[in-house]
């Protein structure tokens, strides 16, 4: 069995379940199971010379299926853990697109912030696949994910 | 004149220091720095929005219109107040559901991927880069006019030198436009205009600025225009309120505020913020044109209304102060607007179509080359052609409006709407704007030039629809899930956290796979 990066869960099966059942007591819900959700944590060193010269770190995550990118404030805390196959999204994006993208991502906001006539400079300081859990968790109606690390949910 | 370009130089300096200073206390990093703004509240976004986009034709094009028009000025003012609760409650929370199914980030992206083309992100990339410039060019002439008044130089040598302030602005950087400044330019603007205002109104009241209107010409009360030039044209009236009302369902970067705010309480909060701050200062500066006709009648250049009002009611230091407040803001409007364009032109055209694999540099080049070519053809229009800030505006408005608003509208009701459909509106739309504006059609024709591009551009959705492949089924489905039946308790829809959509999606496509689900 092969080990993945993934983001350490904080919410239970029970939890998870919870959150939904809070919000609509109507019917049984249950956590049908587990999925790890691809995404690719990348983080630039950014140089900018505009009135005064800026460095610093910047990170994103990709979405590797559907290519989306979110800032994130800080690098998450990642763990070793083997997946199995039937829990695990298969990647779309190839590591170096996810790269490509972020650097674009970055690209466009350093341009509205320090307009067109500065270029910032940005290297390569981390790149790393790693998967995120999600709950499915359904009734005989609806089915939801539940997002195991923040507990933010969305229907299916 | 000395005292107030100090005042006018003094008043950038403090700017940029309030910019320098939020920035290094916002931030310790350059990643808040450029990633920030997500804690700005619905109060401060709607302010910023609306005082700094709108800055030229607030104080320079809306007053010109009722100095020249009287009282059917207001007509604009009319469909303007309506707009922001138009705009959300047609367009608002189907495009908002239906982008995030589509995974769309930018209003172009949103038109190529609904309409299934790549055809239609070519043209409506066009489309808006030439008139988001046109726009511009308006921001050029304001500035213009503005310094000319606060430094007493020729017109030609203040569009210069305010076209080289704002290179030297939009350089300098990213300091001056934190919305911490935009914010306190706004303030000082609205407070600026509403003393103006209050004052204007002490001098002369309503009552009796009608009763001297009338005895000017009581055609300046008509709501058929000076003169009664527009009687019995109702095509010209309708025109006229629709343009602000519903026009701004067909402009991508006001479309873009429903796609991409990370919260949808934010965009409604920013929303509600928006329709209660036009109601409160969208008709003021057409008052003001209208008192200008009374208190200003031998005024040659009648967008000069508010700069002049201002000098008659504030003293000196105060008028400088207000005159630069509106100087920095048409500033800043006008570089986001160029970077706005540029953005368009590198991503949505050179990256995506002409050279795929350019890098970062390479496609910052070209859009720096497309925005110093459009400020330089900016610069030779507003000195040679100078055509009023308001047609300006009214025009790009007028044509981004009739290229923008059928498809953006059809996106979510019309599962018949297809990319040819889409093509025509657009095209149709923006060429009947531009003809009707260009051989002055509207005195022959008695029909507003954006009501006639509305027609134009809705028949050509009809019309091209029923040629080439219709959507498909996934586009339609997604349509049907857009409308937002509510299938869920109040509860748990109130909760979902939009941003998993992508995910959600994804997941459920691979669920449904027989081959993946073991």
């Amino acid at each position: 069995m092969q080990k993945f990066t993934i983001l350490p869960d904080s919410i239970s099966k029970e939890a998870a379940v919870a959150t939904i059942h809070k919000l609509d007591s109507s019917q049984p819900y249950i956590a049908e199971r587990k999925i790890y959700y691809p995404y690719q944590f990348v983080s630039y060193q950014m140089k900018v010379k505009a009135l005064l010269v800026k460095e610093g770190a910047l990170g994103c995550t990709i979405d590797m299926i559907s290519g989306r990118e979110s800032v994130i404030d800080s690098k998450p805390s990642f763990e070793r853990s083997v997946l199995d196959e039937a829990e695990r999204l298969p990647a779309v994006l190839s590591k170096e697109k996810a790269e490509k993208k972020a650097v674009q991502f970055f690209q466009r906001h350093a341009s509205k912030k320090y307009k067109f006539l500065t270029v910032p400079r940005f290297s390569l300081k981390e790149s790393q696949l790693f998967f995120r859990p999600f709950w499915v968790v359904s009734s005989e109606q609806n089915r939801f994910i539940v997002d195991a690390v923040s507990g933010k949910f969305h229907p299916l | 004149m000395k005292t107030d370009v100090i005042v006018f130089v003094v008043y950038l300096v403090v700017l940029m220091i309030i910019g320098i200073w939020f920035t290094r206390k916002a931030s310790k990093s350059s990643e808040h720095y450029l990633l920030g703004n997500r804690s700005i509240g619905p109060a401060v976004t709607a302010m910023t929005m609306q005082s700094s986009s709108m800055s030229g034709y607030m104080f320079m094009g809306g007053p010109a219109l009722a100095f020249q028009h009287g009282w059917y000025a207001l007509w604009y003012a009319i469909g303007d107040a309506g707009g922001a609760i138009v705009n959300l409650s047609v367009l608002g929370k189907r495009m908002r559901r239906l982008s995030e199914k589509l995974g769309a980030l930018s209003p172009i992206e949103y038109l190529e991927k609904r309409y299934e083309s790549p055809m239609v992100r070519v043209v409506g990339s066009i489309i808006s880069i030439i008139f988001i410039l046109a726009y511009v060019f308006a921001q050029f002439i304001a500035a213009g006019k503005a310094l000319t008044q606060l430094t007493g130089f020729p017109y030609e040598l203040a569009v210069v030198i305010g076209v080289s302030v704002i290179t030297i602005y939009t350089v300098a950087g990213g300091y001056l436009a934190v919305v911490y400044t935009d914010f306190i330019q706004g303030i000082i603007m609205v407070l600026g205009v509403t003393g103006i205002a209050v004052l204007a109104l002490n001098h002369i009241g309503l009552s009796e600025l009608n009763a001297s209107l009338a005895a000017l010409d009581p055609t300046y009360l008509s709501i058929w225009g000076k003169d009664l030039a527009y009687y019995g044209q109702w095509g010209v009236i309708i025109g006229a309120i629709l343009i602000y009302l519903i026009g701004y369902m067909g402009l991508p970067h006001v479309v873009v505020r429903h796609m991409s705010m990370k919260s949808t309480k934010t965009v409604k909060g920013a929303i509600v913020w928006a329709a209660t701050w036009n109601q409160l200062f969208i008709f003021i500066p057409y008052i003001l044109g209208l008192i200008g006709i009374v208190l200003l009648p031998n005024l040659a250049d009648p967008e000069m209304v508010i700069p002049q009002l201002t000098y008659q009611f504030f003293p000196g230091f105060l008028s400088a102060l207000l005159l630069s407040a509106i100087m920095a803001a048409i500033m800043s409007t006008s570089d986001s607007l160029l970077m706005q364009a540029g953005t368009i032109l590198s991503r949505d055209v050179y990256q995506r179509f002409i050279n795929p694999n350019a890098s970062e540099k390479k496609a910052i080049l070209i859009s720096r080359l497309c925005i110093l070519a459009g400020g330089l053809i900016g610069i030779v229009i507003a000195i040679y052609e100078p055509p009023t800030v308001a047609a300006l505006v009214i025009f790009s408005f007028g044509v981004l409006g009739n290229s923008f608003l059928v498809p953006y509208v059809a996106s979510v009701y019309s599962k018949k709407a297809n990319h040819i459909g889409t093509l025509c509106a657009m095209i149709g739309g923006a060429a009947t704007n531009i003809l009707w504006t260009l051989l002055n059609l509207e005195s022959l024709t008695a029909v507003h030039p954006f009501l006639a591009g509305l027609i134009v551009s809705f028949i050509g959705m009809v019309i091209g629809s029923r040629f080439g492949k219709g959507p498909s089924d996934k586009i339609k489905q997604l349509i049907e899930e857009a409308k937002g039946k509510k299938a869920l308790p109040a509860k748990i829809e109130k909760n979902i956290a939009h941003e998993l959509s992508p995910e959600a999606n994804n997941i459920s496509e691979i669920l449904a796979d027989p081959s993946w689900s073991r």
